[in-house]
């Protein structure tokens, strides 16, 4: 609240001008609404609307004290309105992007490699390094002999044994990231077993979560009591996993008998019933190895009786039929795009969350919505702590490892760095013996549209090239002044208006104004915008952190 | 009474044959040293695969996580052999643990299983088709036989492995549907061999003869010609199990073969592909044990083309 109140005067002042300079006339200015209360709207959005052509409003439905964070984050960078009308809100708005970074894309070679060249126009300090370049490789080991090799600048998470080798080599640098990640296996309660909440608890018994850390995570990772990570807000130490002290022997007795009780004894062949784990092949900073911790599950489930098939699935249409809630049982994971709670626990467990875990427990759901529109710091902690027990208690998915990672570059990279929540900016890394930044991360980024993404690699590119109102300072994550130079509240919370930087210029040479900021946030608003397109149309991130989307689809 | 006598005299002929055929083969064999060296690798595997549980130290699909003597870090753990030294209190595995600490030694003996199944099974399965179709092109000749060569060539012009992984993918990864990709590959290759000895016997004197007698088509094709295309089919099918193991090690490396947690050498390299330089022994016996096995049927295969060939037969 204080940096609001002391940047308040400078609001209105910029706010006067603003209003002072610009003709009246100038130009329409955009403004959506709806009722908060309208039948099956669950959003927080009342309004968005351009007040002159350098002011943005927000009017939400309840307060929403982590509104800036929300802002800052790369699923609502600002897109120019023309080019969301021209591409129809899809398209090459997926394959060539314009944004206001320090990049903007010269070359996408799908499969190989995504090649960016420095905005000589950007408003802020331009980047470094004239040219930067994504690669990826799946392999860590691959990837590690890339870097060793001086191909590449940068390497996102080496292999879990590799992290010796690139300490010891004076070529190499390691960075570490802490462990702000949660790997998870998602159990769909609409599917059977899984609509049984005993079938749901007996695994969650049933996985050994110590074992899995110990000999297939990195050093730096810690095994799951709750889906929080430890170092974020919301994480509530005081409540402690359903098996908390119990030894092996004793959960797997625990975990045969609620099965028993569901109504899966074992069989006549030994076992109690059949599933598939679906999972997609690649790497990520919560999940190193994702081959050989599926067939440990597969393992540890075996002693129980449960029979699990294995089934390798691509990663778009694996993150694809997650969110359509069409997987039954799946190992997935989320990194922190921002540190809050409403980041891991909104976006899951939600109202307006996917339908990844199947039907939503309004024992969980209604805690969320009390705590997001909560500005005390206190308060909102006390409300965590139930929603943490409802989620252990009614168990949508079972939280097993918060990996540690890495990222490792070449020693004389100056201004390298990984971030914690994987949004490295490249734009500040200096590489003293060329013109290039060569980085290779894990997999190859989806789409360039990002309101429409969700998977961390992708992001990351998008980052690059697109800008948010608001940002997060490198280091502590804390919301900072990006397409916005000033933001403001009202005192409960629920107004939220920022004023645009001025001489800010799209790669395309139009000008940032308001306008671009409404359609940007209305086509993921309102299900029913005709620009409301997007890859695959999911839209995940809007409606996970502010609650659902306006003129939401029938639900079947 | 015409058919009865012939019928007993052309069996009376056959037996005679066969019985010299089968005697020269093992003769003309056991002087070829490579084949005799493939034949005791296959039937070495063969030992092994049929006792692999009795062979095998430990369960092939359980982690070692808790046993005793298993001193952590387990998952990738070297190999621990008493007799070489290795400290008595760890337990003993004769080629070390593999990414999910599960014994190496057991898996790659189970996998024989996997890997004979598929050989023998998918080669199987493509000589009775690729046979039955030879037959029928070869005898029946014309427009019969112009279409199924064709539909021959056609699969033919397809990488054999490109075209098994499209049928893997179309039917979704698992060891039936590879087994049965690999064997719709290979069906050509038997069609054609069959069709060219068919169309060399059935001009010999006595398809002509029996045909006088009044003999009918499937029998002159059966009981007749048949035989006589046995042997280059013999030749091409050992050759072509070593293949099929290999196929099938290829489309598993790729992930739609055997299914974890089966035990398959090709997964298993691909598994441990990533760790060749920091834990070599879970590339190197999967590896060495497909090795052993393609040789050992290409040796007993280039052995029985010698064998089986008059050329040969100077003495």
């Amino acid at each position: 609240m204080r940096s609001v109140l002391r940047v308040m005067p400078l609001f209105v002042l910029l706010l006067a001008l603003s209003v002072a300079l610009v003709p009246a006339a100038a130009q329409d200015m955009m403004s959506y609404s709806t009722d908060c209360a309208a039948e099956g709207y669950t959003g927080t959005f009342q309004s968005v609307e351009a007040v002159d052509a350098m002011t943005v409003k927000f009017t939400l439905c309840s307060p929403d004290p982590a509104f800036p964070a929300k802002v800052a984050f790369s699923a609502f960078s600002i897109q120019p309105s023309e080019y969301l009308e021209a591409t129809g809100g899809g398209g090459d708005l997926i394959t060539s992007p314009i944004g206001t970074g320090p990049y903007k894309l010269e070359r996408w070679d799908q499969g190989n490699e995504m090649v960016l060249t420095r905005n000589e126009d950007y408003w802020g300090t331009p980047a470094i390094e004239p040219t930067v370049i994504f690669r990826w490789n799946a392999e860590a080991t691959a990837r590690l002999l890339e870097l060793q090799s001086g191909n590449i600048d940068g390497m996102d998470n080496p292999a879990q044994g590799d992290f010796a080798v690139i300490e010891a080599d004076p070529n190499l640098a390691l960075y570490l990231r802490s462990g702000t990640n949660v790997f998870y296996l998602g159990m769909n309660n609409r599917i059977a077993p899984f609509d049984s909440l005993e079938v749901r608890q007996a695994l969650a018994y049933a996985i050994d979560r110590e074992r899995i850390v110990a000999n297939f995570y990195p050093p730096g990772s810690s095994a799951a009591t709750q889906f929080m990570p430890p170092s974020i807000f919301g994480f509530t130490g005081e409540v402690k996993p359903l098996d908390d002290g119990m030894t092996v022997d004793e959960k797997l007795a625990k975990a045969a008998e609620l099965l028993d009780a569901a109504g899966y004894p074992v069989g006549d062949d030994g076992t109690r019933f059949t599933v598939t784990i679906n999972y997609r092949d690649v790497v990520r900073g919560y999940l190193p190895s994702p081959g050989v911790v599926a067939q440990d599950i597969q393992a540890q489930l075996a002693q129980l009786g449960i029979v699990v098939n294995i089934e390798v699935m691509e990663s778009g249409a694996f993150l694809d039929a997650s969110d359509a809630g069409q997987l039954a049982f799946y190992m997935l994971g989320w990194g922190a795009d921002y540190p809050d709670a409403t980041n891991f626990l909104d976006f899951h467990f939600g109202e307006g969350s996917s339908d990844q875990f199947g039907d939503k427990f309004p024992e969980i759901t209604e805690p969320l919505k009390q705590a997001a529109s909560l500005a005390d710091t206190g308060e909102r902690y006390q409300i965590y702590i139930q929603a943490n027990e409802a989620i252990r208690d009614l168990v949508p998915m079972i939280a097993i490892a918060h990996g540690g990672n890495g990222a490792a570059f070449q020693a004389r990279i100056a201004g390298a760095y990984a971030s914690d929540i994987g949004a490295e900016q490249f734009a500040l890394m200096e590489d003293p013996n060329d013109d290039n930044l060569v980085w290779m991360q894990n997999a190859e980024p989806i789409g360039l549209y990002c309101a429409d993404e969700t998977d961390g690699e992708t992001l990351r590119a998008c980052e690059q090239i697109n800008e948010s109102l608001l940002a997060y300072e490198v280091g502590t994550g804390r919301p900072i002044g990006r397409l916005a130079s000033d933001w403001s509240a009202s005192d409960d919370l629920t107004e939220w208006t920022f004023t645009l930087r001025e001489g800010v210029k799209f790669h395309d040479g139009s000008d940032l104004d308001a306008n671009d900021v409404v359609l940007s946030y209305v086509v993921q608003w309102d299900a029913a915008h005709p620009l409301h397109v997007g890859r695959d149309g999911n839209f995940t991130y809007f409606s996970g952190l502010f609650g659902g989307f306006m003129n939401p689809p029938a639900s079947e | 009474m015409d058919s009865v006598v012939s019928l007993e005299l052309s069996n009376q002929g056959k037996n005679q044959r066969t019985y010299n055929f089968w005697l020269e083969l093992l003769g003309n064999l056991r002087r070829n040293r490579s084949a005799v060296t493939g034949f005791i690798i296959i039937a070495l595997l063969v030992v092994i695969a049929i006792f692999a549980s009795v062979i095998a130290t430990h369960d092939p699909l359980l982690p070692m996580f808790g046993l005793p003597g298993e001193t952590p870090p387990l998952p990738r753990k070297a190999p621990c052999i008493h007799l070489l030294g290795c400290d008595v209190e760890e337990a003993q595995h004769l080629m070390g643990l593999d990414l999910n600490a599960r014994d190496l030694f057991s898996r790659v003996i189970f996998g024989s299983r996997t890997s004979l199944v598929v050989g023998v099974f998918s080669v199987s399965f493509a000589i009775t088709i690729g046979t039955l179709l030879g037959l029928i092109g070869g005898y029946a000749g014309g427009w019969i036989d112009n279409i199924i060569m064709r539909m021959m060539d056609v699969m033919l012009a397809f990488p054999s492995l490109l075209l098994a992984i499209t049928i893997v993918t179309i039917r979704g990864p698992g060891l039936e549907n590879a087994l049965l990709a690999i064997a719709i590959v290979s069906i050509p290759q038997y069609a054609r061999v069959t069709r060219s000895s068919v169309l060399k016997v059935k001009e010999e004197e006595f398809v002509t003869a029996e045909r006088s007698l009044g003999a009918e088509s499937w029998r002159i094709v059966f009981v007749h010609i048949l035989p006589h295309a046995l042997t280059p089919l013999i030749v091409q099918a050992t050759l072509g199990i070593g293949g099929a193991v290999l196929e099938a090690a290829g489309l598993a490396f790729l992930g739609l073969g055997a299914q974890p947690p089966t035990p398959e050498w090709g997964f298993m390299l691909s598994e441990a592909r990533a760790y060749i330089f920091t834990s070599p022994h879970l590339v190197f016996f999967p590896g060495i044990a497909i090795t052993l096995t393609v040789l050992g049927f290409n040796l007993l295969g280039d052995g029985l083309r010698d064998a089986l060939d008059p050329r040969l037969n100077r003495d």
